[in-house]
């Protein structure tokens, strides 16, 4: 046993009866879940294979409330898991049995909506859809839309760093942030940028967007809205083969048109979401490719003639182009629900690897090798525009043995996606599930170095401790850190 | 999502049910956004994941339903708006349904909750019962204050939500027959509902006239009553059950006499239940095929009027009608455009609300027995009706009906109300104030 | 003058580092020093140039993705990336025409080290938005990596964009990789003249609520406005508006139709095709405006909303000369004649509305010294010297650039 679960163990053992005692001071009885019924509801996220119950859950309505929370968890040394809406595929919102769950889903307010610096405040349980619904009508949106996007917080999208199909041209969250309010271990409140761009010193708000809440918890941000465009139409164009798909997409960019998405989704894919969207998308094809551009109906109809001419070089079986705004609903409502429609067909374990457009062909012709020796079967949706691949390795989760073997094969795929010359995740984040594989990405330079700036906020590593990191390293690294700072002040 | 049952409890045909829906659900919390009690309470253990979460080890270990479980599950509207957000295909529906029967057989209630409920049981579905309850409820209005002071605030909401002003009598009440003066193109029979008769039956009056009208002939059985949906609702399969077998029962009598071509529900929550009878009554031997043959041809009023070229409309008129989706007919029932259209071919103006998916808050004896919840939602409803300024709300549901009209200074009616108008029936109850603006068209066929 | 380190490979920047740790001594990092005169300096700090780590490493035009040594002269990635018609979206900001050095300087390392972002970074965000991966060495003297060279990547926590205007304090980077655009196939501007400040960014903010997605919004007085339209059309002591927009030629046709229709009541729009467009806006990129070597000139980063206030109750206090960019943004203050170049009072006023105001260039006759950066409150202050003991505890790198301490 490492010295963290060491450390671990000892905290949990000694418990004290006070840290309940002292919530229920700052608290409201009904913002905090203490029985075994109420704390199994949280025990995971959408990483259902690992469950850890909680010790309790508190659901703090403002950002005094997490302060308060805060300063007893640095009180009894006693670490907090942050969670929004649990949606979390990478295991980011899965609790401790140790921890505090503090869950900001109650703090679900707009705060203001500021159209003149097209920019919004918002507590941060708010849902990503719910912030551009409230712009709508005025012609604004918030554009990070990860497929989750009806039900997850922002608090979340700030922790992993969410992308979506439409951050080929948007960008990801980070780049649509402004601002952050964030409550530190210590329960200290502190404020990052705010209505306005390009923050004066050191870009800490790069830091706390991304670090899955190992910074600090994040109660409020003010989020940057965008200008929604005249219209937005997406055009399906069906293949007999991946590799057809994968070429075509990296001829459009390389040819220099930018559509705002370009979406793959493989044949067991297409089906399970035509099944619940009813978009029409060909059900005969082994790939599908949903391009989307914007603009002016002309402007539109003109960009997909170019995209029409370009692809007729890789034999596409299937063109449609979505005429009204109802198709164009249907077929993103099928896309942003596969994940979902999946679950038709069996469990799953979702990837998120991302990999350099010029090898897609290649490493998809990998992927299903690997997958084939595992003898699972893998359905492939993903965001072909930027490399972002979502492997979804179909599994059993009821047979003895078989998550462990699909981690396996997933870790395998992961590692296909860095020796591309890509990465382990793209937008779903590290969390539990990525946390061992990072090694696979980054040396161990590379991750002290990222540790530091954690040390450094949570110097007591209490903030959702055991995310993002390789434990035995983390371990190491704060050893070797208190064995120097103790030299340096003796 | 991984299960964890024993061979044995699989043999339970329930668990086994209850298995294959849980494997559907990969917890992906899509849900929870479109969840009527999560966006008010923001609590995981209030969205459908958490139930079904909470359900799933409640079945897994076979331990009693405890204190916590009931809570959540009791607060949970049944509204299905996480069915249809649900991309994984998860039956919450009968998921819900197997919890509630297990916590009312093997939880336990205190008193007070146990003595509300069955008094609901035994009240709402039986419109002489009903009837009286209401005289009694007017008169026990003035003590509400004393009421909710002895801790009954289920009963206070109850005559909270009571008609404040004389209903319109009834035109047509018993069983009967209605015949259309013209060639009679189908032959129906309309389920006249249990509370909707007592409080509202206009309604009824009004999907008569309008049916008869366009040539079909409406029978109403008096052997048919309550669906049996409340019941259901409060984990009592048996009570549920039984008042579903009694109206098998009179449909086949029916039958027998004379093919009937549909089964008209006006009251969508019950048309939900009604519709879902094949699986309610799948443990009642012998009977499936029968039972499905006619649940096929149980339609909302609305599904089977679009399908019937109805006469050019009568009026000329400038009202602006919100059109308020029932979650029975949205989610329960899945219909989403039906009502829109033939208002909007009636001659109305038509317009949407915001949060269309999210519940007013009735919900069958909901906001009788979760006061504080449907509360927030019917208030948030008024805001959403506000917002778009309407002359009148439609709506398709009884239970929405009184639950908007408690909350919202706008008047609601049920659609049929508003399409028996425009197609030569009276100007509904409640918004007489409103005739000015209707015209009749001096049109040269006029089929009454 | 000190004689200047240059290394050529990463060991020997590593040497250099160290050596420098063990001595206790310090260094100033530099590219090709364009923008030396901008922020504190300190004697003390022997400089270092990476000018020598110049190679463009990887370039895939299929992924819109360029990866270049730190040193790399950003003219020379320019011109690779002409050849595919890609550009660095941000129009990241020339000093060579207000520090008299060699135009079209200047390494892709400061770049983004400085993050100074120009017109474009309305819609398409600043520098640091598309630095997706870097090499570097920190002051401990060790080599990390963050990022790579796909658009998206969130493993671990985002040291790439950290590195972004951090001055060179915490780490020296060795290679960096950004993500590019397309260049659009066209151009033009609108231009209206005369406008009183108030209604002129009213006239912005219309523009830029359009779908036509307006890539510069900026607003410069009479005085600003004479050296921007020298050769782009005829000069009119009038302060000028600008609206740009970037597309195919048809769309351009329609995009800017409709904006003249939605902003007519502004007055008349006139249309500035593309080649005189484009030496417009590469005036503003050259900040040709603010030349006058007299005036201090400030950059000051501000809601929007709050801008025209402020930017009222600053010429009320100051003697000062401001135009707008990024839809009122940002505001370019030039102040003549005071003390403190306006410092305290602008601070003030900014603090007030939200943001931060730079000294960009204290004119020629500054006595004052005053902090180039804005200052930061204690608990940010505490932090950024946090993570500064994290990358650089001995305080090797750019010592002081910032902030003291720092």
């Amino acid at each position: 046993m490492g010295i963290f679960s060491k450390l671990q163990e000892k905290i949990k053992s000694a418990i004290p009866r006070s840290v309940i005692r002292d919530l229920s001071e700052v608290l409201k009885p009904d913002q905090i879940v203490l029985d075994q019924a109420g704390l199994q509801a949280f025990e995971t996220d959408a990483l259902t294979a690992i469950q850890v119950l909680p010790f309790v859950v508190v659901m703090p309505e403002s950002t005094e409330d997490v302060a308060a929370v805060a300063r007893i968890s640095h009180k009894y040394d006693v670490p907090m898991v942050p969670r929004g809406a649990g949606t979390s595929l990478a295991g980011g919102a899965i609790p401790l049995s140790n921890a505090i769950v503090v869950c900001v889903s109650r703090m679900n307010k707009i705060l203001d909506i500021d159209l003149m610096n097209r920019s919004a405040k918002v507590q941060a349980g708010v849902t990503n859809l719910a912030i551009s619904a409230a712009v709508d009508r005025d012609g604004f949106f918030y554009a990070p839309d990860p497929s989750s996007q009806l039900s997850c917080t922002i608090a979340g999208n700030i922790a992993m760093n969410s992308g979506g199909a439409h951050c080929l041209k948007y960008g990801v969250t980070t780049h649509n942030i402004l601002g952050v309010k964030l409550v530190t271990a210590e329960g200290k409140i502190l404020e990052f940028g705010g209505p306005f761009f390009d923050p004066a010193g050191y870009d800490f708000l790069s830091l706390i967007v991304g670090s899955e809440g190992g910074l600090g918890i994040v109660t409020e941000a003010t989020v940057m809205l965008r200008t929604k465009p005249e219209g937005a139409r997406p055009l399906l164009l069906g293949f007999e083969t991946h590799e057809q798909a994968g070429d075509c997409v990296a001829a459009i960019i390389g040819k220099g048109y930018l559509p705002v998405a370009i979406e793959f989704m493989d044949k067991p894919a297409i089906k399970a979401c035509e099944e619940h969207a009813r978009a029409g998308y060909p059900l005969d094809v082994e790939a599908l490719l949903i391009i989307e551009f914007e603009g002016s109906d002309e402007e539109i109809d003109a960009s997909f003639q170019q995209i029409l001419r370009i692809a007729s070089g890789f034999n596409p079986v299937h063109k449609r182009i979505a005429g009204t705004a109802e198709e164009a609903e249907a077929i993103w409502l099928g896309r942003k629900s596969a994940f979902g429609a999946i679950g038709r067909i069996s469990e799953y374990l979702c990837m998120d690897g991302v990999i350099p457009l010029s090898k897609l062909s290649h490493v998809l012709s990998k992927i299903a090798e690997i997958c084939n020796s595992y003898k699972f079967q893998v359905s492939n949706i993903f965001h072909a525009g930027d490399g972002n691949l979502h492997p979804l390795i179909l599994y059993d989760a009821n047979r003895t043995g078989e998550f462990q073997r699909v981690e396996k094969c997933g870790a395998e795929i992961l590692e296909l996606c860095v020796m591309a010359g890509g990465c382990i995740t793209g937008e779903h984040g590290v969390g539990l599930e990525k946390r061992d594989l990072m090694t696979l990405q980054f040396s161990e330079a590379d991750l002290i170095n990222q540790m530091r700036v954690k040390l450094l906020f949570d110097p007591n590593w209490v903030l959702n401790p055991d995310k993002v990191f390789p434990l035995e390293l983390a371990e190491t690294f704060r050893r070797d850190e208190s064995a120097s700072s103790d030299g340096e002040s003796a | 999502m991984k299960t964890e049952f024993t061979k044995r409890q699989l043999r339970n045909p329930d668990t086994q049910l209850a298995n294959d829906i849980l494997r559907r659900c990969v917890h992906c919390g899509l849900c929870t956004a479109t969840c009527s009690s999560y966006v008010v309470l923001g609590d995981e253990r209030d969205s459908p994941r958490g139930r079904i979460y909470m359900i799933k080890e409640m079945l897994e270990t076979g331990a009693a339903p405890d204190q916590s479980l009931t809570t959540h599950m009791d607060r949970c509207l049944t509204c299905l708006s996480c069915m249809t957000t649900c991309p994984s295909g998860v039956d919450y529906m009968h998921l819900s349904d197997l919890a509630r029967k297990e916590i009312e057989t093997r939880g336990h209630r205190p008193f007070k909750q146990r003595f509300i409920r069955r008094l609901l049981s035994e009240t709402l579905p039986y419109p002489k019962r009903l009837s009286l309850s209401l005289t009694l409820g007017t008169l026990a209005r003035p003590f509400r204050s004393l009421i909710a002071k002895m801790g009954f605030k289920e009963i206070v909401a109850m005559l909270e939500l009571l008609p404040k002003r004389a209903k319109r009598a009834a035109e047509f009440t018993g069983g009967g027959i209605a015949r259309p003066r013209g060639p009679q193109l189908k032959r129906v029979l309309l389920m006249t509902g249990c509370a909707q008769k007592v409080i509202r039956p206009a309604i009824n009056d009004a999907s008569i006239r309008l049916m008869a009208r366009q040539g079909i002939e409406v029978v109403i059985s008096k052997n048919a009553g309550c669906c049996g949906a409340m019941d259901q609702h409060m984990g009592r399969e048996k009570e549920a059950v039984d008042h579903a077998m009694r109206n098998f029962k009179a449909w086949q009598a029916l039958e027998e006499e004379d093919p009937i071509d549909g089964i008209i529900m006006n009251a969508s929550g019950c048309g939900t239940s009604v519709k879902d009878y094949d699986h309610l009554l799948s443990k009642q031997k012998g009977i499936a095929e029968e039972v499905k043959k006619f649940t096929d041809k149980v339609f909302d009023i609305s599904e089977f009027l679009i399908n019937y070229d109805l006469r050019t409309t009568e009026q000329w008129t400038d009202l602006k009608i919100a059109v308020h989706m029932p979650c029975s007919m949205m989610h329960g029932q899945r219909l989403t455009h039906q009502p829109f259209e033939l208002l909007q071919n009636a001659g109305f103006t038509v317009m949407a609300l915001d949060e269309p998916h999210i519940c007013c808050g009735s919900a069958g004896t909901y906001n009788i027995l979760q006061p504080e919840i449907a509360t927030s939602l019917g208030t948030r409803k008024a805001e959403h009706i506000k917002r778009v300024k309407p002359d009148i709300v439609a709506t398709g549901n009884l239970g929405c009906l009184t639950q908007m009209s408690h909350h919202s200074d706008t008047p609601v009616v049920h659609f049929v109300e508003l399409l028996d108008w425009a197609y030569g029936g009276p100007c509904p109850e409640g918004v007489e104030h409103l005739q000015h603006r209707v015209d009749r068209l001096k049109t040269t066929e006029n089929g009454n | 003058m000190q004689d200047m380190l240059t290394p050529l490979v990463d060991r020997d920047l590593k040497e250099m580092i160290l050596d420098a740790k063990d001595k206790g001594t310090s260094l100033e990092i530099l590219g090709h020093g364009t923008k030396r005169m901008i922020g504190r300096y300190s004697e003390k700090n022997v400089p270092l140039t990476m000018r020598r780590f110049s190679e463009v490493t990887l370039y895939e035009p299929s992924e819109l993705v360029i990866s270049a040594r730190a040193g790399t002269p950003i003219i020379e990635i320019e011109r690779e990336l002409k050849g595919y018609d890609q550009h660095l979206p941000f129009e990241y900001l020339d000093f060579s025409k207000l520090f008299d050095t060699e135009p079209g300087y200047g390494t892709i390392g400061s770049l983004f080290a400085t993050n100074f972002s120009g017109s474009r970074r309305l819609l398409k965000g600043s520098a640091r938005d598309h630095l997706i991966g870097v090499k570097a060495i920190n002051g401990r003297g060790e080599s990390f990596s963050s990022g790579g060279r796909v658009m998206k990547n969130v493993a671990g926590y985002d040291l790439t964009k950290l590195m972004a205007n951090s001055w060179g304090t915490l780490a020296v980077m060795t290679e960096v990789t950004i993500k590019l655009l397309p260049t659009p196939p066209s151009e033009c501007t609108l231009f209206l003249y005369g406008l009183e400040e108030d209604i002129a960014l009213e006239a912005l903010r219309s523009a830029i609520a359009t779908p036509y997605e307006v890539s510069g919004a900026v607003h410069l007085n009479k005085n600003h406005a004479f050296p921007c339209l020298d050769g782009v059309t005829y000069v009119q002591d009038k302060a000028v508006t600008a609206i740009r927009l970037e597309n195919t030629p048809k769309s351009l046709a329609y995009r800017s139709e409709k904006i003249r229709e939605l902003l007519s009541a502004f007055g008349e729009l006139f249309y500035i095709d593309e080649p005189e467009s484009k030496l417009f806006w590469q005036n503003m990129r050259q900040l040709v405006f603010l030349t006058n070597r007299e005036d201090a000139i400030w950059r000051v980063s501000t809601s929007p909303q709050r801008a025209f206030q402020s930017a009222r109750q600053i010429k009320k206090l100051v003697d000062s000369q401001i135009s707008y960019d990024w839809g009122g943004g940002l505001l370019w203050v030039s102040t003549r004649g005071v003390a403190d170049m306006g410092s305290s009072d602008i601070r003030r006023i900014i603090a007030q509305a939200g943001g931060h105001a730079t000294l960009i260039y204290p004119g020629e006759d500054a006595t004052q010294p005053v902090s180039p950066f804005h200052p930061l409150d204690p608990a940010h202050m505490q932090l950024t010297k946090g993570l500064k003991s994290m990358f650089d505890p001995a305080g090797v790198l750019n010592p002081g650039r910032m902030y003291d301490g720092v």
